[in-house]
């Protein structure tokens, strides 16, 4: 078996700790482990790289294609490409995934092409048609390969019904992916503060998201049903995040890549790249998420990755579809918050693998990992973006941070710029 | 850098008040000065547009605020093309991008432009080719710069130390595009007592930021008021989510004589209009000595007339 040793790198493994000193790493398609006396096949130096789990996103959205399955697989491939092993991907896509069917057709559409791609776990629908009105066949669902359930954008379902979902995934021990927020009660495009109010647009206030969570926790602990909290916003939100957790109830949660990067103040002018979902909210709920963050109530970091159209964002804000290409920058996004807001790399590292799949129940994947140098500078433009959309706040800007190789069932592919440097 | 001024001060678009300063907002009313006919005079009328192109470009329908720019159009003597857009293409699916590209091949030199959605008047300015101007004649709940500069433009006429005055908007702040543009104006003209008063089911989040003071109470909000300017309540607004009915609201907000009598005695009554008697305000006020209503709506054209002369005309150094 063919076995590769990466001398000298920073190690992110989110199992053990090594007080940041580089070590010496061995990789093989069982997993990584500190260098033992064999001899390796093949040898990288990896000064000033670190080490990490090719990650898994709990919240992607697959492109609305219709029907065109090579959209799929080239956004699967686009998140291989920046570093995810995996993606979850919400229901409100199309074909909708409220029924074996639908999950099945993409599911044969998928992983087929000539490149490689990210695997891809399906978010069934819990309710049909994403309407909130009925059940899904979530008992169907599952059997058809569903981790989880959610409604993805769709609307809220009232109390009744919710409740009476999450007793009926708990039967069948499916976690429920909660985006929180009321969206029928509190439509809106932009966080309801003085930057909504200046622009004149529709505000959704914090409240939206404080009394979806305190909702869920109620019902999480009526039905016993494990609930994910896919994107937080809100101080709030957190602060009631904390409660359910300090009383041990089944309840995780995420945050978006966003959240943590920006406010609204982002939106400036009706920057409609910044219309997003949930909104950019203020200063102190930016800072509560990067302290959830820290300290673990807050255990998965995503993309969010939504890929728009190209006419998506034309229009006046509100008009706009929300939602921005997540994936490419992803990396480099990480750095940022590892060297401007003191989140330690082993968290972004366990945030972003180890602690979703935990989420989701699948075992943490031993078999491939990334290759990040955190120095490297780059530029986002239209011919380095993987995905189809190009609609990302990042485009035209300085980046810092990249992949330099991905490594898959033990197999290394160092990327061209890097070969050199690292003597491959 | 404000899209809406070019590199040498001059204006490029009408989009918001906001990024205007006081100098900007004096000289348009310096200009606006120059275009009021007194009273029995005829219109006054220039050739200064001759030749050039401006469409009113309304997705919302509107009659008075597109009569007003029509008519300051052909006071200056430029052809002017109305667009009722709201009732023709973009009912058959057409968007606001093609519509616009598909005028804009006309040769137009400028856009006067109403829509429903906020931000509207800078997407269309950051789509028009170079030397086509946009004039925001209402976004959304954005901005409606020209009725505030109007309403400037008469405080101005009978109370120009705008540092020393206090002024009141009452009504319906959050839907209201002209209450935003007007709270940019005054403080940019240096009011430092800006009250905004409703119920707080319509005012919306984050006013003091915006330089204004919120009150829900209509008695301590106009006491020792300047200026009252009173706001129009949209019908659909009248009962349901936001009040619970007309009669509650005029109750609690109508502008009446009894009221007025707390603000300063020579306070200036101001209305956009159009008027609903009975709803925000007495007709007794509305047709007092204290009004300036009528006022509002004759400068309104002069007010027109110079910002599209200072954009199109000779004076613009652009052209």
């Amino acid at each position: 078996m063919s076995l590769t040793r990466i001398t000298d790198v920073q190690w992110l493994d989110p199992h053990a700790e090594h007080s940041g000193k580089p070590v010496s790493v061995d990789i093989d398609a069982d997993g990584a482990r500190l260098s033992g006396s064999g001899e390796a096949a093949a040898n990288i130096d990896g000064r000033g790289l670190w080490l990490m789990p090719a990650m898994l996103d709990l919240a992607q959205h697959l492109p609305r294609a219709g029907n065109a399955a090579s959209a799929i697989s080239g956004e699967l491939h686009a998140a291989w490409r920046n570093g995810f092993q995996a993606v979850c991907a919400a229901p409100d896509t199309d074909p909708l995934v409220d029924n074996p069917a639908a999950m099945e057709w993409i599911m044969q559409h998928v992983g087929n092409g000539p490149q490689p791609q990210a695997r891809l776990h399906l978010i069934g629908a819990l309710t049909q048609g994403l309407a909130g009105n009925q059940l899904s066949n979530m008992a169907s669902l599952q059997q058809a390969g569903c981790h989880a359930l959610g409604q993805g954008d769709g609307p809220m379902p009232d109390i009744g019904l919710l409740r009476q979902a999450l007793r009926y995934a708990a039967d069948l021990d499916l976690c429920v992916h909660l985006n929180p927020h009321l969206n029928t009660t509190f439509p809106g495009c932009a966080h309801d503060g003085a930057v909504a109010s200046r622009l004149g647009l529709g505000g959704i206030p914090a409240v939206s998201e404080t009394l979806a969570v305190a909702m869920i926790i109620a019902l999480v602990e009526d039905t016993g049903c494990r609930v994910h909290l896919s994107r937080l916003s809100s101080a709030g939100g957190v602060e009631r995040l904390r409660q359910a957790q300090a009383a041990a109830l089944p309840i995780s949660a995420g945050v978006s890549i966003w959240n943590l990067l920006y406010t609204d103040q982002a939106i400036a002018d009706y920057d409609a790249r910044f219309h997003l979902n949930p909104p950019l909210r203020q200063e102190h709920d930016r800072q509560a998420l990067l302290a959830a963050l820290r300290d673990g109530t807050i255990s998965v970091l995503s993309s969010d990755h939504r890929p728009v159209g190209q006419d998506a964002k034309l229009g006046p804000f509100a008009d706009t579809q929300a939602g921005a290409n997540g994936i490419d920058g992803f990396i480099a996004a990480l750095v940022k918050l590892a060297r401007d807001e003191q989140i330690a790399p082993a968290t972004l590292a366990r945030c972003t693998s180890s602690a979703p799949c935990a989420v989701i129940g699948a075992p943490p994947n031993h078999g491939d990992w990334l290759l990040v140098d955190p120095q490297q500078s780059w530029t986002m433009q239209a011919h380095n973006v993987h995905s189809a959309s190009a609609h990302t706040p990042w485009l035209g800007q300085a980046m810092q941070g990249a992949i330099a190789g991905r490594i898959r069932h033990g197999r290394c592919e160092i990327d061209e710029g890097w070969r050199g440097r690292l003597g491959v | 850098m404000n899209p809406q001024i070019d590199e040498h001060g001059q204006f490029r678009h009408l989009l918001t008040i906001q990024g205007l300063s006081a100098d900007n907002i004096h000289s348009i009313l310096d200009r606006a000065e120059s275009f009021v006919s007194s009273p029995g005079s005829g219109p006054r009328t220039s050739a200064e547009l001759k030749g050039r192109t401006i469409v009113n470009l309304f997705f919302e329908a509107s009659t008075r605020t597109r009569s007003a720019f029509e008519l300051a159009g052909k006071r200056l003597s430029a052809d002017v093309l109305n667009m009722d857009v709201a009732t023709s293409s973009t009912s058959k699916g057409e968007t606001l991008l093609d519509t616009l590209k598909t005028l804009e091949a006309m040769d137009v030199d400028m856009f006067i432009v109403r829509h429903h959605a906020s931000g509207a008047a800078q997407f269309i300015a950051h789509q028009v080719r170079p030397g086509v101007a946009v004039l925001n004649a209402g976004d959304g709940r954005h901005a409606h710069p020209t009725q505030a500069l109007l309403d400037v433009f008469t405080i101005r006429r009978h109370k120009p130390d705008f540092e020393s005055l206090s002024v009141a908007i009452v009504g319906d702040i959050l839907h209201s595009r002209v209450a935003r543009s007007e709270i940019r104006a005054l403080r940019a003209l240096g009011v430092r007592d800006l009250r905004v008063i409703g119920p707080s089911t319509l005012l919306p989040a984050g006013l003091s930021e915006l330089g204004a003071q919120p009150e829900t109470r209509m008695d301590r909000g106009i006491e020792g008021a300047d200026v009252i300017i009173m706001l129009r309540l949209q019908k659909e607004r009248m009962s349901g989510h936001f009040l619970p009915g007309a009669d509650e609201f005029y109750q609690r907000y109508g502008l009446t004589q009894a009221r007025l009598a707390s603000a300063k005695p020579d306070a200036l009554v101001m209305h956009p209009g159009p008027i609903n008697r009975g709803v925000e305000i007495e007709s007794r006020v509305a047709d007092g000595p204290q009004s300036v209503i009528l006022q509002q709506v004759h400068h309104g054209v002069a007010v027109r007339m110079a910002i599209m002369s200072m954009i199109l005309g000779q004076s613009g150094a652009r052209r």
